[in-house]
């Protein structure tokens, strides 16, 4: 096998050791660990914050925190879990198995890669120090609308330049991306043949230079209009608070799809390895991933029904949202076309997955639902919303991470995953998922608003209920944290094709995977 | 996965590029015109058919949007 040479397999690193060998590392599969590690801290705190908000909505009135604290929880569970938690690890996975995947010795850019990692923790001291300045962090929603971003204090400032920080590490990342998937792959390595998770990456990482600079554009006029002057948003100087949604929502859609194509390239890897059959529809998916990220810049608006435009424009992007659901259903029909009639096998990984497609599904039914007009005036602000974006971004994005993370950890740390540990986080992470997130539909059609701290009686039962929830689900991803550990630590070792039905270059180097791999470029039939 | 070498020289013309790009939009292609297309689509075509389909996309629903208003 040409992709490791006898000394990579004895998994030598050269250069720096200890902590200067993180801080200077530019190896693709060091700053892929660095990305899950940070990502995984900042899923906690944000999943504090979370525990926090359902402890004080645990019972009506006023228990455990100030209303104005509880604006600022919403607040920042809201960014650090979308910007320090999801897509960190998203690209933590991009960096570890990108390279792997499609026979490359590293990423183009493996300064920048180093930069690109090391600009997030900066910018997390921010995020989360922002709670300790006078007047506590941003509070006015993860959307940050004006006017309220306009006049809080200087946590939404900290805010901002986290913003900042972290935006220009996913456009350095989305870049280095772009270039390895296009210029490094093994020779024979075509684009038809790669595998789907590097597709989606692609794509995304096309999304991410094109939006990214779009929030960038948005907090700097906040941040002109409340220290230098300006009045783009502000009312009383001639601005119009209503293009930040625009503006914002802009970038906040094709953030969705940014969150969620990974996820379905993951999915993508894992079922045909457990159905043991190639995936159905391989050039579907590449077209139907390309079809959401055109669509997914056409339909921003549809977040500002309530907010008030003409009806031509409500029918537009009503229009438009239901259009985008084809793509999207092109892909379940294609997982359930993969696993009908193949020999399945129900894993840790292929358990997630499975999930994953069941609790997704529920979540983009409740987009469809969210995307008529009428209806969305109704459910705007309320638990429905919140339902449905949970059901989206938890079920889908969370759990397709998961899924990756039992599916490659024997390629990371050379050893199984145990299925006991791996079966009792999926079990527990659905049923109390869904004791948490569908009572949401039902709370939200009844009228209970969203970001709020107290509430009518008539939500109590449910609310207790949804808390008793959250705190299992919360507590559940503990067990994740023990199996990770207990994996690194030791454990039934990985053979190099560490899952039977599994194919791909990444299975063909040995686990755990050397430091360096593929500097002589795999030959592919 | 084994799938059919595509043929690499054979440049694609207008109609191949856009129809490639009106069946992203469905999401659906069959295997083999999804290899033939790897084979002979130029990129930066693509992407201006994408642009364009995406222009008449938006016009088409304006219309519709009209139509249904009227």
């Amino acid at each position: 096998m040409a992709a490791v040479t006898h000394d990579q397999l004895q998994g030598h690193q050269h250069g720096q050791s200890g902590l200067m060998r993180w801080i200077t590392t530019t190896n693709h599969k060091d700053i892929g660990t660095l990305y899950m590690f940070f990502s995984f801290f900042m899923f906690l705190s944000g999943g504090v914050m979370a525990l926090t908000i359902r402890a004080e909505l645990f019972q009506p009135g006023l228990q455990v925190v100030q209303p104005e604290f509880f604006n600022q929880l919403t607040t920042m569970h809201g960014l650090v879990m979308v910007f320090g938690a999801i897509m960190p690890a998203f690209v933590g996975f991009a960096n570890w198995m990108i390279p792997l995947m499609i026979g490359a010795s590293d990423m183009a850019f493996a300064r920048m890669n180093n930069w690109s990692f090391w600009l997030l923790p900066p910018a997390a001291i921010l995020l989360l120090g922002s709670f300790f300045v006078p007047g506590g962090a941003a509070a006015a929603g993860w959307t940050m609308y004006a006017p309220l971003s306009v006049q809080m204090g200087m946590g939404m400032d900290l805010a901002i330049f986290a913003i900042h920080i972290m935006g220009i590490s996913s456009i350095m990342g989305a870049i280095n991306i772009v270039v390895t998937v296009l210029n490094m792959r093994a020779p024979g390595m075509t684009m038809m043949k790669m595998p789907m998770f590097c597709w989606t990456w692609l794509i995304t990482a096309y999304l991410l230079i094109a939006v990214m600079p779009v929030l960038a554009g948005a907090v700097t006029m906040i941040l002109t209009d409340r220290h230098f002057g300006t009045s783009f948003f502000n009312a009383a100087g001639g601005g119009d608070p209503v293009m930040y949604q625009h503006i914002f929502w802009f970038f906040g859609h094709p953030e969705v799809y940014i969150m969620i194509l990974p996820a379905f390239g993951i999915v993508s890897q894992i079922i045909p390895a457990f159905a043991r059959k190639p995936l159905f529809g391989y050039a579907s998916m590449v077209y139907a991933v390309a079809a959401i990220a055109i669509l997914s810049f056409a339909v921003w608006a549809h977040h500002m029904f309530a907010t008030g435009m003409p009806a031509a424009g409500q029918l537009f992007f009503m229009y438009a949202t239901m259009l985008i659901a084809v793509p999207t259903g092109v892909k379940v029909f294609n997982w359930v076309a993969t696993m009908w009639r193949g020999s399945l096998s129900f894993e840790t990984p292929m358990l997630w997955a499975v999930g994953f497609i069941f609790v997704f599904t529920i979540g983009g039914f409740t987009g469809l639902i969210c995307a008529i007009a009428p209806i969305d005036i109704q459910v705007q602000d309320t638990y429905y919303v919140v339902a449905h974006f949970h059901y989206v971004l938890v079920a889908g994005s969370l759990f397709a991470l998961f899924a990756g993370a039992y599916y490659w950890l024997p390629k990371w740390t050379g050893h199984m995953p145990s299925e006991f540990l791996g079966k009792l986080h999926f079990w527990c992470s659905l049923v109390f998922f869904n004791i948490t997130f569908f009572p949401m539909h039902f709370l939200g059609l009844a009228g209970m608003p969203r970001r709020i701290p107290d509430y009518a009686l008539q939500f109590a039962d449910f609310n207790a209920l949804i808390s008793i929830g959250a705190f299992g689900f919360g507590l559940s991803q503990l067990i994740f944290l023990v199996a990770v550990i207990k994996c690194i630590r030791g454990g039934e070792r990985a053979a190099a094709r560490s899952w039977e039905g599994a194919e791909g270059l990444e299975w063909t180097v040995p686990s755990p995977a050397p430091h360096h791999t593929f500097e002589e470029a795999p030959v592919l039939r | 996965m084994s799938t059919p070498t595509p043929r690499p020289h054979q440049r694609a013309g207008v109609w191949p590029t856009l129809r490639a790009v009106l069946w992203s939009f469905v999401g659906v292609r069959r295997r083999q015109a999804y290899h033939d297309d790897a084979g002979s689509l130029n990129p930066l075509a693509v992407v201006l058919a994408g642009v364009f389909v995406g222009v008449v996309f938006v016009v088409f629903i304006v219309i519709v949007v009209q139509v249904v208003l009227a």
